[in-house]
């Protein structure tokens, strides 16, 4: 019965998130496993923001029928305008030998993080960070108390946190008919199978390979930090759910950014709209990393000359942070104590701060325990990634890697914790994670043969140029969009996805 | 090269992965799974979580948790974050030993009960509700 309640909630979100997929134009053909990773993340997005804004006006049993039927019928809508093509997915193209192995592998993997997500308990944040404004919107007829959010006493466990994850925590408790700390930890192996699928998509859109995005993805796994550790992807904390969302705000944006754009790109830079603009609904970081993806917009924006027009896709993000603080400071929100308010007077009594905080960093890039080599291969990949790639795409996505961990390890001169070592050796693991899937990209972009350096400025593949489609066989341009060869209609077709 | 970055990257990984995979079962799919296995680990009390929330069930709402903790002690601390948890929807209040904390501005009498996480009560105090070696709730007034 549990089971089936799960079924109905995975759906309900999965419907409700394919509704994103509208924007894409009519022709993109993504493979089912793109489609279904994008469904998920962007349905989790809007169910959490159905549930708190339908919560103004509406309690249980009302507000998850409420819900439900919004879900339901944007499912159907996209159905319905998609067509025939929305109602049967484009299945997978036929593998090669090497990417039917790895794929089996990454199966495998995602089993196991199923399996590990079943053995292990919510971490601490997990459960008091995160599912405890589940537990108790639940128990409040499914809206956040008040008085939890100005309950001083509750303030280590953030009521200023945003609901994403909780809410999302909270949608399957509605259709369970109670709270449960274990079916709840279910949505978090979803999110490693949506990264994973992410991942590999967007590899193989940026190289024209497929197998690279395999490769890479299927030994990201092998890192403890993400499999195992202490905030890893199973333990119930909002990071890693983050990472997958910032991976596919800034892997469309690479994806929209060909030297000549003549729109057929507007795809990719809506799907990294809506995933930028949920980013700060995920967590707290999470307006960090909108600040740097938008950033990384405008620039595309400005270098390719595209319409001032698009700058407006940076709005609903806008209106996510804005909106979030204004509920905050309305319900008189407790904050927890763990930065001092930013200025220069605390910005100079504590820049002391800084080596020792960079020094922690690097050991952090060196922790081999939880990361084994993944960071010395990815700053060996990144510096293979500018000599290949030079260009605005390559600046960007080294740009979107160390912009964070920078933003991030400034922030610690601000720590209020009595030691902030403590706070810096407790977190940044954590942190360092946000960037490990693009990190992965790049990895996987270095991984792809051929490209070497030419007297021209490179190009990804799947650059929107005709010389660099051009350069690519048929089935290579059939692996980057994940369909059979016999479906494609033209090079322009190619080019939208 | 990256035929030995690989090989390497595995033989550093795999280990701390699969050693997980092997130490761990599915033993509890519970409600509380978390919760109790938390409790188990800092108090040795099974089914914690159910009994906690009993407890607390029978102290009047309104009322105030006073929990005192030291914040030098992480179990303790850690423990005091899980009764504020459990003790929904009674409001809570940290009381930190270490830092010299008090109950600040509480009123006596808008107080359900003092949890003290590994934390000796006052030897004055009768003795509360004891939920394994390491907490112990003492009911300030009677029950609903």
């Amino acid at each position: 019965m549990n089971f089936l309640a799960l079924l109905g909630a995975i759906a309900t979100i999965l419907g409700a998130g394919s509704v994103f997929l509208l924007l894409l134009p009519p022709r993109t053909r993504l493979n089912i496993a793109a489609q279904l990773a994008l469904s998920w993340i962007f349905g989790i997005g809007l169910v959490s923001v159905l549930i708190w804004t339908f919560g103004f006006f509406a309690q249980v049993p009302l507000l998850p029928g409420l819900v439900a039927t919004v879900c339901v019928a944007l499912g159907l809508l996209t159905m319905k305008v998609r067509g025939r093509s929305a109602g049967r997915f484009q299945m997978l193209r036929k593998l090669r030998p090497i990417e039917l192995f790895l794929g089996i592998v990454i199966a495998f993997e995602i089993a196991f993080i199923f399996y590990f997500s079943c053995v292990h308990t919510l971490g601490g944040d997990g459960l008091l960070n995160w599912e405890i404004k589940a537990r108790y919107a639940y128990a409040n007829a499914g809206v956040l108390p008040a008085t939890y959010l100005h309950d001083a006493g509750r303030a280590a466990s953030h009521p200023e946190y945003p609901l994403a994850i909780p809410y999302t925590e909270l949608w399957l408790y509605f259709w369970l008919g109670d709270t449960n700390q274990f079916w709840a930890k279910t949505i978090f192996p979803l999110f490693y199978a949506a990264g994973i699928a992410l991942l590999v998509s967007t590899s193989s859109r940026l190289t024209g390979k497929t197998w690279p995005g395999l490769l890479a993805s299927s030994l990201y796994f092998f890192i403890p930090q993400i499999s195992t550790e202490t905030g890893s992807a199973v333990v119930g904390y909002a990071d890693f759910p983050l990472s997958v969302f910032y991976l596919a705000a800034m892997g469309n944006l690479l994806c929209a950014c060909p030297k000549h754009d003549d729109g057929r790109n507007d795809g990719a830079f809506a799907i990294y709209a809506v995933a930028l603009a949920m980013l700060p609904w995920i967590k707290r970081e999470g307006a960090i990393l909108w600040l740097i993806g938008a950033l990384c917009g405008v620039l595309v924006i400005w270098r390719r000359k595209k319409s001032p027009a698009y700058l407006l896709a940076l709005l609903p993000g806008l209106f996510v942070i804005a909106g979030w603080h204004f509920y905050l400071s309305q319900m008189h929100a407790v904050s927890s104590s763990d930065f001092m308010p930013v200025s220069l007077a605390v910005l100079s009594a504590n820049i002391h701060r800084l080596g020792p905080i960079m020094s922690m960093l690097f050991s952090e890039f060196t922790h081999i325990e939880i990361w084994s080599l993944f960071w010395p291969a990815a700053a060996l990949a990144g510096g293979f990634f500018l000599y290949r790639f030079r260009g605005i795409r390559a600046v960007m996505l080294i740009a979107t890697i160390a912009a964070p961990i920078g933003v991030y390890g400034g922030a610690y001169i601000f720590s209020s914790w009595p030691d902030y070592h403590d706070h810096v050796a407790l977190s940044v693991s954590r942190l360092f994670m946000h960037v490990a899937p693009l990190a992965t990209l790049m990895i996987s972009a270095v991984l792809a043969p051929g490209h070497m350096r030419s007297t021209e400025p490179a190009t990804f593949p799947l650059a929107a140029s005709g010389s660099s489609l051009d350069v690519q066989p048929l089935e290579t341009c059939a692996s980057i969009a994940g369909t059979r060869i016999e479906e494609m209609g033209s090079i322009e077709e190619i080019g939208s996805n | 090269m990256w035929v030995v970055a690989i090989v390497s990257f595995l033989a550093l990984g795999a280990p701390a992965i699969f050693r997980s995979a092997a130490r761990s079962s599915i033993q509890f799919a519970g409600p509380f799974h978390s919760s109790d296995s938390f409790l188990s680990f800092a108090t040795g009390v099974n089914n914690g979580s159910e009994r906690l929330i009993a407890f607390f069930g029978s102290l009047p709402s309104s009322n105030e948790i006073l929990i005192v903790v030291r914040d030098d002690d992480q179990r303790s601390a850690f423990l005091g974050m899980l009764v504020a948890y459990l003790a929904w929807p009674h409001p809570v209040r940290i009381v930190n030993l270490r830092n010299g904390g008090t109950p600040g501005s509480a009123k006596p009498e808008s107080i359900a009960a003092v949890a003290f996480c590994r934390v000796q009560p006052p030897s004055s105090w009768r003795r509360g509700e004891r939920f394994g070696d390491s907490l112990e709730i003492v009911p300030t007034r009677g029950t609903k």
